[in-house]
């Protein structure tokens, strides 16, 4: 298990590059559809380069309940 | 009817990675030939053994972030980032779109009335090819283990994941499809696959369409990227006994018209993109104008699949058809830039239809025998070979020709000046077909 502050410098830096984001993620209860904007090519590449940085592996029928920041964080602590 | 001009040009290839290298390594006759991975020789045997690889390429530093790198094949990346030279050196200027998806529009041009036509072989062949890799080779390593038995395939390359992306890597189309996304253009999107020809017949129908008003610009050209983890394609090649076979030398292997030739130079790969455009535009821009195209025509053998008709009758119609729309003599090509393979039975056939056609003996060259066989890219590297000959009147090199199987006017192993106003640049292809094109020195 990782402390949650440390999650977020390896995690919110690979969702604002898969997303494309010009600002830093300051609220991790933001949801990808809604407040991001994402569609489901986004969060595809963002499975992609999480699997590749952090050497884990997302499986796909888990995409759709990745809705907000705060559910990759999860996923991420867990699998961890 | 609109006159149509070169107005930029971009280059990735084994030969350099923008064009003015490109066209450098062209007149120094610097061919960049190597031996195949040792990796590929675990799976089968080759009888060539020599390809020309790309230089490395950091693609990130061609301004493509991570997720562009999961999302394209490496032909698609290839044609982006010549495509992105040819904008540049057209003078054409970008704005970023505020989609935050990456894209650009181009700055005060109409973007229906801009269009992509772009040619490959054989598209994202080496995506699916890993894909495939991966479905085969992780499900066979599972059982392998699972039953406690040796695993032979433990350092073969497998991805580790099946790629969400691989259809839209894989088709042909995304080429073409991905520089229209990226830089927000609306006219025609056409993908061409003619095989070796076409990147010759992409840019002839860029030719038309603004030959005819439908377009006032086109983005236009030819990718080809086909290394794959276990020469699969480069053995297609080779089986079929297409691939130059060197005797000693390596270097020297790649002779196209020479005595010695054996086939062709296979190429990792590459993108020569050009961007072509009505007079009118180009000079409102106050674009620099790198040379005319006056004439596009095709035609089709109708006789194998994989060779050429002994008699070239389809390539004297396709040649007769080009002088007409352009309204010059076979006298007054001074420069045909040749198909030029170095496979037998294409040089033969090539310079005996050059020797009669043009009995006046203008230069010829091969710039496959520099740049090898770039499939669908060839056409062009040619084109753009023939348009800098234009414009520098400077003709590179025909490598390695050392004993000329013909006496047509080949240029010999060193670039030489003469005086060029028109030049036709000719690609023949598998299926059949046979494109050319005629510039004119602007």
């Amino acid at each position: 298990m990782q402390n949650r502050d440390e999650l977020k410098l390896k995690i919110l830096p690979i969702i604002e590059e898969a997303l494309n984001l010009t600002q830093p993620i300051t609220d991790t209860t933001l949801s990808f559809k809604e407040d991001l904007k994402a569609d489901s090519i986004d969060i595809v590449s963002l499975a992609m380069l999480l699997e590749e940085e952090l050497d884990i592996d997302i499986e796909d029928s888990l995409l759709d309940q990745l809705r907000t920041i705060d559910d990759v964080m999860l996923f991420v602590e867990e699998y961890t | 009817m609109k006159n149509v001009v070169i107005s930029g040009m971009g280059a990735m290839s084994s030969l350099g990675l923008n064009i003015d290298d490109f066209w450098k390594n062209c007149l120094d006759g610097n061919s960049v030939c190597d031996e195949i991975p040792d990796s590929w020789h675990q799976f089968t045997d080759f009888s060539s053994g020599i390809w020309s690889p790309l230089p490395p390429i950091d693609y990130q530093e061609h301004g493509f972030n991570r997720v562009e790198l999961a999302q394209y094949d490496k032909v698609t990346l290839l044609a982006m980032a010549a495509t992105k030279q040819a904008l540049q050196a057209a003078n054409i200027e970008l704005a970023e779109t505020e989609n935050n998806k990456r894209q650009f529009k181009l700055t005060n041009l109409d973007s229906n009335r801009v269009g992509v036509i772009i040619g490959t072989g054989i598209g994202g062949v080496s995506t699916l090819l890993e894909n495939h890799s991966h479905l085969v080779l992780n499900k066979l390593e599972g059982i392998l283990i699972g039953r406690g038995l040796a695993n032979p395939i433990a350092n073969y390359t497998k991805p580790r994941r099946l790629n969400p992306f691989t259809v839209s890597m894989t088709m042909p189309n995304a080429v073409a499809a991905a520089v229209g996304i990226k830089y927000s253009i609306n006219g025609i999107n056409n993908t061409i696959s003619q095989a070796c020809a076409s990147g010759t017949s992409a840019i002839g129908a860029a030719y038309k369409a603004i030959q005819s008003g439908e377009i006032d610009i086109a983005i236009c050209g030819g990718a080809e990227y086909m290394r794959d983890e276990y020469g699969a394609v480069y053995k297609s090649f080779d089986i079929a006994r297409t691939l130059a076979i060197p005797k000693n030398d390596i270097q020297t292997a790649n002779c196209p018209f020479d005595k010695d030739h054996s086939g062709f130079l296979f190429s990792e790969g590459g993108a020569g993109i050009l961007v072509l455009e009505s007079q009118e535009s180009a000079l409102a821009r106050g674009a620099h104008i790198v040379a005319k195209i006056i004439g596009a025509s095709e035609s089709f053998d109708a006789h194998s699949m994989m060779s050429l008709a002994p008699e070239g009758l389809q390539i004297k119609r396709m040649l007769n058809n080009l002088l007409s729309q352009t309204n010059l003599t076979s006298r007054d090509i001074n420069y045909v830039n040749a198909h030029g393979t170095g496979t037998k039975l294409n040089d033969s056939i090539e310079s005996t239809l050059i020797k009669e056609f043009f009995p006046h003996a203008p230069y010829v060259n091969s710039t496959k025998s520099i740049l090898g066989h770039t499939i669908g890219a060839s056409g062009a590297f040619e084109a753009i070979a023939s348009a800098l000959s234009l414009q520098h009147q400077l003709l590179h090199p025909n490598l390695n020709l050392n004993n000329p199987m013909t006496d047509i006017n080949l240029v010999g192993r060193k670039s030489l000046a003469a005086p060029l106003n028109y030049a036709l640049s000719q690609s023949f292809a598998f299926g059949g077909h046979n494109c050319g094109i005629i510039l004119e020195k602007y």
